[in-house]
């Protein structure tokens, strides 16, 4: 059984700061609960003392700044799927977020809980991987950025040091021809296993040839990862039905190579090559969304 | 130890609580509220489900120190006197309740669904209450109790 000594509930970052100096390697941060509760009880966790910052409203907002879009680490998967800046383009996000639990963890749980806890089967990450997202992490010291990918040490570690959080993270906004597509195997009580997901982001110009374009997939791997090796067959080239079919069969090629050994491969190949698919037509299809301005 | 100050169910209370406590527990054992129940402890059942600041939540999930200065309304908090929220009435009226261990929870869950969306499609609903487990029903009368709900409101406003 946990014990928690000492509990914390700051009003502002500077207060975080101090509540994290005072409680060093024993404080841990807690927002929605949705880890950290499970993992104090089934003895994962042994904190001695909590600091919450579900509370802490500087930690929540979605905004918009110099062509970056900005998310607050406290920013709920709730306030995402209400947001209406991720009803175009970015749409892939906002699926990532409604795929996360029910309503009630969607509630509550956070995204920088998501990130922090490096779950692999966490659906946010993906595409946020897949927009090449930057982290801002603040201490006492200042704040200090990274993209997200370097950010994951692997094994469900982050790259924070003792003293610094995860507050906000930022990625470049969408511009007209380009498209984030999300796609996750479901339905969600079939799948035992673990929760499959792909997200792509494109930037296809009007001749269709795509100038750059990222994959990322969760669960299938140690940790959610970039597929570098598919990327490259289609960067560059000109969008057509083989070039599909070849970014497939390398798909299936990089993962097959990757779950080597693991008993559900052959599933999770199938399954895997259509959900890429889909996340490719469907971010082809936003970034082709040409009536609308930007991410409209 | 430690004391914080929050409103539930529309009244300000003050209450002792453990660090190690959720807020399920105070709200259980401190509040006696037992209307709102534990099933799996650990996020899956939605039995303990509550409005924390107008949103639903698992009160499984909340340490009690984290609901400080928070309102919550449990199911004891719906109705007035003693007269039944629309959605009990409903659930009621359905045959929606077996056991009845799911249906304070579920409540919350249509209670919230409806507050967002007064008009929800059946597909919406189970949307809505899919964070929320039952044994008995098999849902399908939980889902026609929401929908008549939501008509018998929109009845009335
Ligand atoms: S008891 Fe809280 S979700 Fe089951
Ligand atoms: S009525 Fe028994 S669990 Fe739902």
């Amino acid at each position: 059984m946990y014990d928690i000594e000492k509990t914390y509930k700051p009003r502002s970052i500077s207060s975080l700061l101090d509540a994290m100096e005072e409680t060093g390697q024993e404080g841990k941060i807690i927002a929605g609960g949705t880890d950290v509760v499970v993992k104090l009880r089934d003895g994962a966790l042994t904190s001695k003392a909590l600091i919450d910052i579900s509370g802490l409203k500087e930690m929540q907002f979605i905004r918009e700044i110099e062509g970056k879009v900005q998310i607050g680490a406290g920013t709920t998967f709730s306030d995402i799927e209400e947001h209406d800046l991720f009803d175009g383009r970015l749409k892939g996000l906002k699926e990532g977020a409604m795929e996360v639990g029910s309503p009630q963890i969607r509630n509550a749980g956070t995204l920088g809980g998501n990130i922090c806890n490096a779950s692999p089967a966490a659906d946010t990450v993906p595409p946020l991987l897949a927009l090449d997202t930057t982290v801002v992490l603040c201490s006492k010291k200042g704040l200090r950025s990274m993209k997200l990918e370097e950010f994951f040490l692997g094994k469900g570690k982050v790259d924070l040091v003792p003293g610094e959080f995860l507050y906000y993270i930022e990625f470049e906004q969408m511009t007209r021809e380009q498209g984030l597509g999300f796609e996750k195997l479901g339905p969600r009580k079939a799948l035992a296993i673990s929760k499959i997901c792909t997200a792509v982001f494109i930037d296809l110009d009007q001749d269709l040839m795509i100038n750059n374009i990222r994959i990322a997939n969760g669960s299938l791997g140690p940790n959610s990862l970039r597929e570098r090796e598919v990327e490259n067959i289609l960067k560059g080239e000109k969008l057509t039905e083989a070039l599909k079919e070849k970014a497939q069969i390398k798909f299936k090629e990089v993962i097959n190579r990757r779950l080597k050994g693991r008993r559900d491969v052959d599933f999770k190949e199938e399954a895997i090559r259509g959900i890429f698919r889909e996340a490719l037509e469907k971010s082809i299809e936003r970034a082709m969304e040409k009536s609308k301005e930007g991410i409209q | 130890m430690k004391t914080i100050n929050l409103k539930i169910n529309g009244r300000k209370r003050q209450i002792e609580i453990e660090e190690n406590e959720r807020l399920l527990d105070i709200i259980r054992e401190g509040f006696h509220l037992t209307g709102t129940k534990e099933g799996c402890g650990e996020g899956e059942c939605g039995a303990c489900s509550v409005l924390l600041n107008g949103k639903l939540v698992n009160a499984c999930m909340i340490m009690a120190f984290q609901a400080e200065d928070s309102e919550v309304i449990t199911i004891e908090g719906l109705g007035e006197n003693e007269k039944l929220d629309p959605i009990q009435q409903a659930f009621i009226d359905t045959g929606a309740v077996q056991c009845g261990f799911c249906t304070p929870g579920m409540v919350l869950s249509a209670k919230a669904l409806l507050m967002k969306n007064p008009t929800p499609t059946k597909q919406e609903i189970r949307r809505g209450i899919s964070g929320n487990l039952c044994r008995c029903t098999g849902y399908e009368k939980i889902v026609e109790a929401v929908e008549l709900a939501a008509k018998r409101i929109a009845e009335t406003d």
